[in-house]
Parts: C-alpha cells; structure tokens; sequence
C-alpha cells in the first residue's frame, strides 16, 4: 500500500472477517457493510430498515462493538471482525438470547429481532448483570415496531441469568 | 428501499501528510471520512457528493485518549464511546462525558469520533458546549506540515462551517487540567431521551471560594441556540463575586438568554428555546450548587 492506499478500477480488494470466516471479495467503496453481507455473502439474517443508522435493524458486531451495518462502508470493515446473528449460535446450540427471545414471546414480526438481539449481546459482554434501565439505554438505537419492548427487556434479563448458570426464571 | 450511495474515489491514509496531500490534490469534492455517521446519511439524504472520501481511521494515533501534565489530549478519531466511557473523562470533565454519551444512539456512539462531531459544524454538536466551558484547544494540521493550536471558540464560523472546512485536519482537542473543585454538568434538552439531536444544550463549569459561599468561577455554554455553539459571557460574568441564590441563577439564564440567537425550525420555536435557556442555565447552576453540598449531578 502507498501512502493512501487506493482501490484500483473502481473496486477494491478486500478480506473481510465475517463470524470467524475469511472471505476474499472485490468491492466498490459506495458498497455498505449491509448490502455485502445480505447481497454478496447471503446473509440475510442482518436486516434493512431505514438505511439512515436510525432504526439500528442492520446491527452487527464490528470489534464487539455494535454498529449500524448501513453507515458502516465495506472497505471500512475489512479492518476489523465482524459478527452477524448468523454467527452467535454455537455447535447447532442457540444462544441464551435467542433461547430467551423465542421463550419470552420477545418476537413478533421479527424484522428488530437480529439487531434488537446483537446490540443486547454486546450490553451482556460487557455487563452481565444489566438492570431493565441499561437494557433500555442498550436498545435505544433499535426501533421495534411491533412495540414489543417490554419482552424484550425481560428475555434480555432472563439470557442474563440463564448465562450465570441460573434457569432463566426470576 | 433507499438508493445505493452515490460513487465516490476511495483512499486511505496512512498519515496526516497524506491525507492532507489527497486532499489538496482533489480540491473541493474530497472529504475526509472519519465515523461516517452524518457523511453516509448526508450522502443518502441531503445531496452531498463527495467526488472522494479519504479515511483517516487508517491513520496511526489519533484515536488516543491521553491524560498529560497540561490536561486531556482527545485524538480527532476518538469515538464518542470512548469519550463517554473513560474514566478519565469522567473524574474530571463530567460535562464531557454526560454530553458524549447522549449523542444518537450506542451503534452511532461506536463510530461517531469527536473530531466529526466538532468539523460537521453542526449548532447543536454535544461535545461543544462542554468543550467550550472546559476551555478546550483545537490541534489543526495544515498542508505543508504546519499545525496550529487555537482556541475551540475560534474553530466555530457557522452552520456546517469551521476552521476544518477545507482542506486541513483537526488532530486533537486539548482539554486544560480543570482547577480544583470545577463542577461541570451538561444538560441536553430534546423531545426524545434517545436519538435525537438537542433543541437546547447547555454546559455550565462552576467553583466556589474557599468558604464555598462565593462563585469564583462561572462558564456557560450553550448549544443549538445560535449559528455556532457559543459562550454566553455576560451571564458568566454576573455570576462571579456572588453568593448563590435562586434569584441570581434566575438572572444568569435570562442574561444567557440574551446572548442566544435561535432559529425556529421543526424542532422548537426560537420563542420556546429562549425559554429553555433561561430555566436550563438556572437547572444547570442549581444542579451544580446541590452536588456541592454532596447530592449527586
């Protein structure tokens, strides 16, 4: 790479770690995070709301850290490790989220599920006991319109306990 | 389903000599991208074209938070996250972090950098009122290796315009070692608790003498209210030599008041955030007064 490294052609070379898996593709710099995963990788699990980074349904885990996958740009990505929904289920076992998602009735339509369940992962990593109050800070970058935030935050709380060894029952 | 972003030339430096050489070499519609959380929405929503985008993410050491013997050095590249959760920040520019981490929403406080909040030049950027109230400096590089050191009230020229606008660099912002016992706070005011941008924002750093009955030191800031975020001085002033009490935070606010220039747009009426002003400034100081006398902020 020169000083500014520079795409050739219009498109640029990329690697881009996506749920631990290596994948060599030719980008455009116009191209987001979102559209290559749902378009080029197949991974649809991440979904397209708003486009604006307001809605917070394309949220992935850049880093550990969650981001609006439609402002995030692809060549972007490729410097760091991304995790999508597709990728937090281990050994065919769901993750305490989802386990708790589907118990607690925390889905409705399911178009916020992925992005309402990858921002909540990332609040669990760093705080494995939340309160309802930082469940709900957590989640405020993620629209629900279902208005189903109330199961939300208790399927939240219930994967909190469940990951402490407990039952997932209060 | 929104149209895809418009086509761009893509770089990214390696240094700040590249970047500012990219950027003189393609001249106007070349912008630097840092977060990306208001230039990709600009470019989806409101027309802008950039003809290349330079990444400065790429550049080694602007994304350090530092603490040194002259105060707090806060690279451009710091993500507001960082700032809103680094103890440092907190113990000792509490403004700085309550304003960081009501910006947008957690997502966009992992890309959002200090640097863009500050270059978009928006009236409303959180982090300009308590920056402004902490005295803070901006580090500006400029083509051909020069770096200039100003005051951050000076880097503010008008909406989306600031000393950044063209062609040069915000390195870091520089926050001086506050004086002992400066209380700080920032209050930001919005129909919405979350991602949404402030009708009104207000800073206020305060001290006291040392009996703790008389203010030795009052700055306040105010956000939104203006075409740049700005200091209301005659307020500040009014407030130095005096014994708190309500009638005196009364009169801050509605000399700070005085100071605004608001708009009326679809947030709020310029009537209502003059208003908001005055009952803010005084919330702000009585806020500050209270965690003197050991309640929390």
């Amino acid at each position: 790479m020169s000083e500014t490294g520079r795409c050739q052609n219009g498109k640029t070379p990329i690697t881009l770690k996506v749920n631990g898996k290596d994948y060599e593709l030719l980008v455009k710099p116009n191209e987001t995070l979102l559209d290559v995963l749902r378009e080029r990788l197949g991974l649809t699990g991440t979904k397209k709301g708003c486009d604006l980074g307001d809605c917070g349904a394309c949220t992935v885990l850049l880093d550990g850290n969650p981001v609006n996958s439609c402002l995030v740009l692809a060549v972007d990505a490729a410097h760091g490790e991304v995790l999508t929904i597709e990728g937090l289920a281990e050994n065919g076992e769901l993750h305490p989220l989802q386990d708790a998602f589907i118990q607690y009735g925390a889905i409705q339509c399911g178009y916020c599920s992925p992005g309402m369940i990858m921002t909540l992962k990332a609040l669990l990593d760093r705080q494995p006991n939340p309160t309802r109050e930082q469940v709900m800070s957590a989640i405020a970058g993620n629209l629900c319109r279902c208005g189903g935030y109330h199961k939300i935050a208790e399927a939240a709380l219930a994967a909190s306990r469940t990951m402490h060894g407990g039952d997932g029952k209060s | 389903m929104r149209s895809r972003l418009p086509a761009f030339e893509y770089a990214e430096a390696r240094s700040v000599d590249a970047a500012l050489s990219f950027l003189s070499a393609r001249g106007a519609g070349a912008k630097p991208l840092a977060g990306g959380t208001d230039l990709l929405v600009a470019m989806r929503m409101k027309g802008a074209r950039p003809s290349a985008l330079v990444n400065l993410k790429t550049i080694p050491g602007l994304d350090k938070i530092e603490g040194r013997e002259d105060g707090l050095h806060i690279g451009a590249l710091v993500t507001m996250q960082a700032v809103a959760s680094s103890s440092e920040v907190a113990r000792e520019y509490a403004c700085l972090a309550q304003a960081a981490s009501v910006v947008g929403s957690w997502q966009v406080r992992c890309r959002a950098t200090l640097g863009g909040n500050l270059c978009n030049g928006a009236p409303s950027a959180e982090t300009a009122p308590p920056l402004l109230v902490l005295g803070a400096k901006a580090a500006i590089a400029e083509p051909g290796g020069r770096c200039q050191v100003i005051d951050l009230e000076r880097f503010f020229h008008g909406p989306g315009a600031t000393e950044c606008s063209q062609g040069k660099l915000l390195l870091e912002v520089m926050v001086p070692k506050p004086e002992e016992n400066l209380r700080t706070i920032y209050i930001k005011h919005s129909p919405r608790k979350a991602m949404d941008i402030a009708v009104v924002g207000v800073a206020v750093a305060l001290s006291f003498d040392r009996g703790g009955h008389i203010i030795k030191d009052a700055r306040i800031a105010l956000g939104a209210v203006a075409p740049t975020p700005l200091r209301a001085r005659e307020a500040e002033e009014s407030l130095v030599g005096r014994a708190f009490t309500c009638d005196v935070a009364r009169d801050a606010g509605r000399l700070a008041a005085a100071c605004a220039k608001p708009i009326s747009d679809v947030r709020a009426s310029a009537e209502y955030r003059l208003e908001m002003i005055e009952v803010l400034v005084a919330r702000a100081l009585t806020a500050l007064v209270d965690a003197g006398r050991g309640g929390q902020v």
